[in-house]
């Protein structure tokens, strides 16, 4: 599909008008947005200095914001500074156990979805695993990979996996009889089905499971990586600060992990999800 | 009602577009129960005619269809298309479903070149950009289908139906979704379409008036397990006029005799 262009004809707007509306109605939504978090930071930030809180197990967001600063500043620079390490280190770690689940489980979803003994062999597998916390793995994984990468990779992985295949299936499923009918009957092979009619129909299921995936995964990936951290990632940062009750470092880790967590669904998933399912209708517009 | 004796059926065989011989068709309810919707049916469609199938709900009128296009099999007895046993969905033939069924990730444009496409037909371009101005839909080639209104979803699933040219085309109450006043001038405009293509065409409906604008004959099913109880013949020029006698004439009989089985079912 190459075309990138107006839904209704005949309410084309020129594409510099559009561009300017949708930049203003952005900078408002951008105000709206984040008014209300800079109104809780002044509040923090009087409560702090004017003593009615406890600096130290609440310090003002502006020592927060200047430690932040400290941190990610290094002798060698910006990207050799310690918070951007650690960043690295649970992005990388993310990405590895989000990437397995997406390729394993997808397919294994849409297997799910298409054939019906797969799926009655998987189903109940899927809904007995899945309401167990991730974390609640955590022990027994570091027995088998111990305090290491692998161990948290794992945990992201085990988190990631059963949104993705659970979504994947229904995603199949939710193609209608009379859908698959109509492309058999215009001459479609069972290949052909699966392209171009399966595949398109299943993936606004196939991205809600894997958006809902990475936020869980990231959420696990903090908690594994203060149990299992080895020294590194946002998490492990956050654990072994306060054992010297280095609050500000706390704190700073995150907001950190808050603002990262925000991109990545903003950032990567929302675009995704304006390009297809919002533009074939198949989910309402937010 | 014309059936017609043993010799008059094998020469209908050799003309016949679609045929129906002794059709029966038994579902099993999920209690288990065992359900008649087809009694036995047999019916003789030729080649260019419009035929519109009509009867109470649940009689199997739309199973009958769903069976010509291979989507289900009989329980007993034959369907056949030019002469062979119909075995599975082939793209001889085109549907148009109530429920539009299109395909949301594709344009307009997108959802009519499907079979073309998918057979490698040649001009798909050329046959795409007739159809779509055939059908009304200039214009709009770029939108999605969830743009359109229901009107305007059916002329895409028109359109889909008849690109890749196939002999024969199934409608399963196309309009029956559609208000009042859309279907008016839907069926007005289908008659155009129709008159061009002359394709053999079957239409499974709910509406008299439908039937009796569109088809060359109508097929009266009765009440479950249904058989073919009447066979009306409409001899009247299109675009007919509602208002006519002779069609009023015939509407009163076909509405009668649907009644009766309507009644049945009910009771």
């Amino acid at each position: 599909m190459s075309e990138i262009q107006i839904h209704r004809a005949g309410e084309a707007r020129s594409p510099s008008a559009e561009f300017a509306a949708g930049f203003g109605h952005k900078a408002l939504g951008g105000l709206r947005f984040i008014s209300p978090i800079l109104i809780v930071l002044a509040l923090w930030e009087f409560s702090s200095r004017a003593g009615l809180v406890n600096a130290v197990l609440l310090p003002p967001p502006s020592a927060i914001f200047r430690n932040m600063g400290r941190l990610f500043q290094s002798d060698t620079g910006f990207w050799n500074s310690p918070l951007v390490g650690h960043i690295e280190v649970s992005l990388m770690r993310l990405l590895a156990g989000y990437g397995m689940a997406a390729v394993l489980c997808t397919a294994l979803g849409l297997l799910m979805g298409i054939n019906r003994r797969v799926y009655a062999f998987f189903d109940p597998i899927v809904t007995v695993i899945m309401p167990i916390p991730s974390l609640a793995w955590v022990p027994i994984v570091i027995l088998w990979l111990g305090m290491s990468n692998a161990t948290i990779i794992f945990v992201v992985f085990l988190t990631a996996m059963f949104p993705i295949i659970y979504n994947s299936a229904a995603g199949v499923r939710s193609i209608s009889k009379k859908h698959l009918w109509a492309a058999e009957l215009m001459g479609a092979s069972r290949q052909k089905i699966f392209f171009k009619v399966l595949l398109p129909g299943a993936m606004p299921y196939v991205i809600t499971g894997h958006i809902l995936a990475v936020s869980l995964a990231w959420r696990a990936l903090v908690g594994a990586e203060m149990l299992a951290g080895a020294g590194l990632g946002l998490g492990y940062m956050i654990f072994d600060a306060r054992t010297f009750m280095d609050t500000e470092t706390v704190y700073a880790g995150i907001m950190v992990i808050a603002v990262l967590g925000l991109l990545i669904e903003k950032g990567v998933f929302r675009p995704l999800q304006r390009f297809t399912i919002e533009r074939w209708g198949t989910v309402r517009a937010g | 009602m014309d059936m017609p004796n043993k010799k008059t059926k094998r020469d209908a065989a050799a003309t016949a577009k679609v045929e129906a011989l002794s059709v029966s068709k038994t579902f099993k309810r999920d209690g288990g129960e065992e359900v008649a919707a087809i009694g036995d049916i047999s019916l003789s469609i030729a080649e260019g005619e419009f035929a519109a199938f009509i009867g109470p709900s649940g009689c199997g009128k739309s199973t009958l269809l769903y069976m010509v296009a291979g989507f289900e099999k009989p329980t007993g007895g034959k369907v056949r298309m030019n002469g062979h046993v119909i075995d599975r969905p082939r793209p001889d033939r085109g549907i148009v479903f109530q429920e539009y069924v299109l395909f949301p990730w594709l344009t307009v444009e997108g959802n009519i070149r499907f079979g073309i496409d998918l057979q490698k037909q040649p001009d798909a371009d050329a046959r795409v950009e007739h159809l779509i101005k055939l059908v009304g839909l200039r214009g709009f080639e770029r939108a999605y289908p969830h743009t359109l209104s229901g009107g305007m979803q059916q002329r895409v699933a028109i359109a889909r139906a008849l690109a890749y040219d196939p002999e024969l085309l199934l409608m399963d109450e196309p309009f029956g979704s559609l208000d009042a006043q859309t279907k008016r001038r839907m069926i007005k405009d289908f008659i155009t379409v129709w008159e061009e293509t002359k394709k053999t065409v079957i239409f499974v409906t709910h509406s008299v008036e439908e039937a009796l604008l569109l088809a060359d004959k109508v097929y009266l099913f009765s009440a479950r397990p249904s058989r073919i109880k009447q066979v009306f013949s409409v001899d009247l020029p299109r675009p007919r006029d509602i208002s006519e006698p002779s069609f009023i004439g015939i509407q009163r009989e076909l509405l009668a005799s649907l009644d009766e089985e309507v009644e049945k079912m009910m009771g």
